[in-house]
């Protein structure tokens, strides 16, 4: 199994490369939201030396598509691994243009089931990542009827949503303030935190826990699955590469680990980051039952 | 000019339906008991949807049915069966997020029409044109895109265009949003949406008012001519759970706009007219968002839910005799004699009159109605059709 890391930008590539890193996944400036963001120029370098996938995750706009294109086709004729996408521009100047570009469908939470997964794969998209709210049972049973590549993120702060609005800058003006803090944490009646942040594509929510997703790595590598995402965003430098040597260390002994040795690793993650393991095991209802609001 | 724009209404169940149709909608758009977005509504048996079928085309006019959830592996089972039984009870389109469905919907009915849902958050004019090559007869645009934007679109693709322009707003883009699943365990992308964004949260800044993401609804009814005249092929209403009353105000208002419109009769006073009705029904502020201007603060909610109790509908016309010039009506909310009061008709008219004398049923004369759902009689002026409604005189 590949590990496709966000990085933490504090930490060079080479030392998350050193424990355990195979590939990481960057924004491009103004084109990508919830991702480090470099520059096109950086991306190239990088790409020279790490595998790097790119991330181009924003909704797209119509003034944007001339540059959009221009840079797809550039990143063409690099060495980068991929590109993650979320507007369906990309997939269709990729088509249109017959760019050579691997694709990874990356509609953050749609990526749902097998089907979706066949349909995307015929239109030449190689790669996809799960969403992170699905069970893993789900996980299991698209792999079961795609050959699409999946990816499940399995360390990291869960993204919840997206809006193009500035809903921070929004609220500190509404009270005549000014933001000074990148992030901010939003508390409801429950104990549950939530992480806020804007960037120029608009505001993005997380849920306030790290997702711990090592109990799920084993039955990944079990079942053979190729790759997964490890987000470092938000997370502690020294405890971002611990994580990271533990799920390497996991990854090369989960064959012969016995279940004493298992359980050894998966409380040292959870002394680490804690057992938050979101919706692996946690289905989602969508039906209200009559009378149970 | 083109084809005439369609005003297409929400429908939440058949009796909203016939509303809805008969005051004005071209179309309107239902969830079936299956894979809708609404999964809370009443929605719509298979029978009932035939039903609304018949119903609206006898009229002349269109049903569409939403399956626009996004699916997991566990709601396959069964779909395919699902939706030929809901294209064979006659409806005129299937509203779609997920794309699989738009090829085995293409390949298989014939004479149906395939709209994208908005739940696809399509804002550009290339996925649009990816949409088109997919045999996608109509695409419903995000949200977040302005006029301009809206016009390249039209001109670029020639797709069918279709634009949200009345009732409540997603605070963040459609489909990018998990806020329900994360906080009430409900699948906000396959209809258990529980508006988390309308709640209120502390946040760790040094003052402490709450924190709100709340936006206030929008209402184009000043833009409706421009839709027009850049190609826009339909105009949706929001708000399938939303009251008959409701229903019946918006499409009346938004029918004689743009029938006005048409007709080259559109004036100043009209349009104040419908936008004060519009705006008593909604009860809650509104804004033209991402159609006029980068969304900003005023465009949100920070001082709690700002909604308004409207005792407006007074009571639903049943029927009305000829001979005796009394209308049976069944009471909404509290009137007496002596309230000025105006009944709207399904045909677009308006009677206003005052309230002389109420009588219940055995013909008693009673001092005030003050018992919703009581079967009432009163005089009224004029002859008037069944299913109108009577409201305080605005």
């Amino acid at each position: 199994m590949k590990y496709l890391i966000v990085p933490n930008e504090n930490i060079d590539l080479e030392i998350y490369q050193e424990n355990g890193a195979d590939a990481f996944i960057f924004g491009l400036k103004n084109y990508s939201v919830n991702c480090p963001e470099i520059s096109l120029e950086k991306i190239i370098e990088f790409s020279k030396k790490y595998s790097i996938f790119v991330s181009l995750n924003k909704n797209i706009r119509n003034e944007e598509l001339s540059i959009l294109e221009e840079i797809l086709e550039q990143l063409s004729n690099t060495s980068i691994c991929g590109i993650l996408f979320y507007d369906l521009s990309i997939l269709s100047i990729v088509q249109r243009r017959n760019l050579h570009l691997s694709l990874v469908w990356h509609q953050t939470h749609m990526v749902t089931n097998y089907q979706t997964c066949n349909y995307y794969l015929n239109q030449g998209v190689e790669y996809g990542i799960t969403a992170n709210e699905i069970t893993l049972e789900e996980i299991l049973e698209i792999k079961k009827h795609t050959k699409m590549k999946l990816i499940p993120q399995i360390l990291g702060y869960p993204i919840m949503s997206h809006s193009r609005r500035k809903l921070v800058e929004n609220y500190f003006k509404d009270i005549e303030e000014i933001p000074n803090k990148e992030v901010y944490t939003l508390t409801e009646k429950s104990d549950d935190t939530f992480l806020i942040r804007e960037n120029h594509a608009g505001t993005s929510i997380l849920f306030g826990k790290p997702m711990n997703g090592t109990k799920v790595l084993y039955k990944l590598l079990e079942e053979g699955f190729e790759f997964a995402i490890l987000d470092m965003t938000f997370l502690n430098d020294s405890k971002g590469l611990e994580l990271l040597k533990l799920y390497q260390e996991i990854r090369n002994t989960f064959s012969k680990d016995t279940p004493l040795e298992r359980e050894k690793k998966i409380n040292q993650s959870i002394s680490l980051i804690g057992d938050f393991t979101n919706f692996f095991y946690k289905k989602t209802i969508y039906k209200v039952k009559r009378g149970s609001v | 000019m083109n084809q005439k724009i369609e005003l297409l209404s929400p429908a939440g169940d058949l009796s909203r339906l016939k509303i809805a149709l008969l005051y004005g909608a071209d179309a309107v758009y239902i969830g079936g008991r299956e894979y809708s977005l609404r999964a809370n509504a009443t929605n719509f048996s298979i029978e009932e949807i035939k039903e609304a079928c018949d119903f609206a085309h006898a009229l002349g006019k269109k049903v569409y049915i939403t399956a626009n959830i996004v699916f997991h592996n566990e709601d396959l089972e069964g779909v395919y069966d699902y939706l030929k039984l809901v294209y064979e009870a006659g409806i005129d389109a299937f509203i779609v997020s997920d794309p699989f469905i738009i090829q085995y919907i293409k390949s298989n009915f014939k004479n149906v029409e395939v709209h994208v849902s908005t739940q696809a958050s399509t804002t550009n004019l290339e996925s649009v044109r990816f949409w088109k090559k997919e045999g996608v007869d109509r695409v419903v645009l995000a949200r977040e895109l302005s006029i301009s934007e809206i016009s390249e679109i039209i001109s670029a693709t020639g797709v069918d265009i279709e634009i949200f322009i009345h009732g409540a707003m997603c605070t963040f883009y459609s489909g990018r949003c998990t806020l329900s699943n994360y906080l009430t365990n409900r699948d906000s992308n396959r209809g258990g949406c529980s508006q988390v964004c309308r709640f209120a949260f502390d946040i760790d800044s040094e003052n402490e008012k709450k924190f709100t993401m709340a936006t206030k609804d929008l209402n184009m009814a000043d833009y409706i001519s421009k839709f027009i005249d850049i190609g826009v092929r339909s105009l949706k209403i929001e708000g399938r759970m939303r009251s008959h009353y409701y229903l019946a105000t918006v499409l009346s208002s938004y029918r004689k706009i743009i029938d006005s419109y048409y007709e080259g009769t559109l004036t100043t006073e009209i349009l104040e007219r419908q936008k004060k009705l519009l705006a008593r029904v909604a009860n809650r502020e509104t804004s033209t968002h991402y159609f006029t201007h980068e969304a900003d603060h005023t465009d949100q909610y920070y001082t709690g839910r700002q909604e308004l109790s409207n005792q407006d509908f007074l009571a639903l016309i049943l029927s009305y005799d000829s001979k005796t010039g009394l209308a049976t009506i069944s009471e909404r909310n509290y009137f007496e004699p002596g309230t000025e009061v105006e009944i709207f008709t399904p045909s677009g008219n308006t009677l206003v009159f005052t309230i002389d004398k109420i009588y219940n049923e055995a013909m008693e004369e009673l001092e005030k109605a003050c018992h919703p759902e009581e079967i009432l009689k009163i005089y009224v002026p004029d002859a008037v059709e069944e299913n109108s409604m009577m409201r305080i005189k605005v």
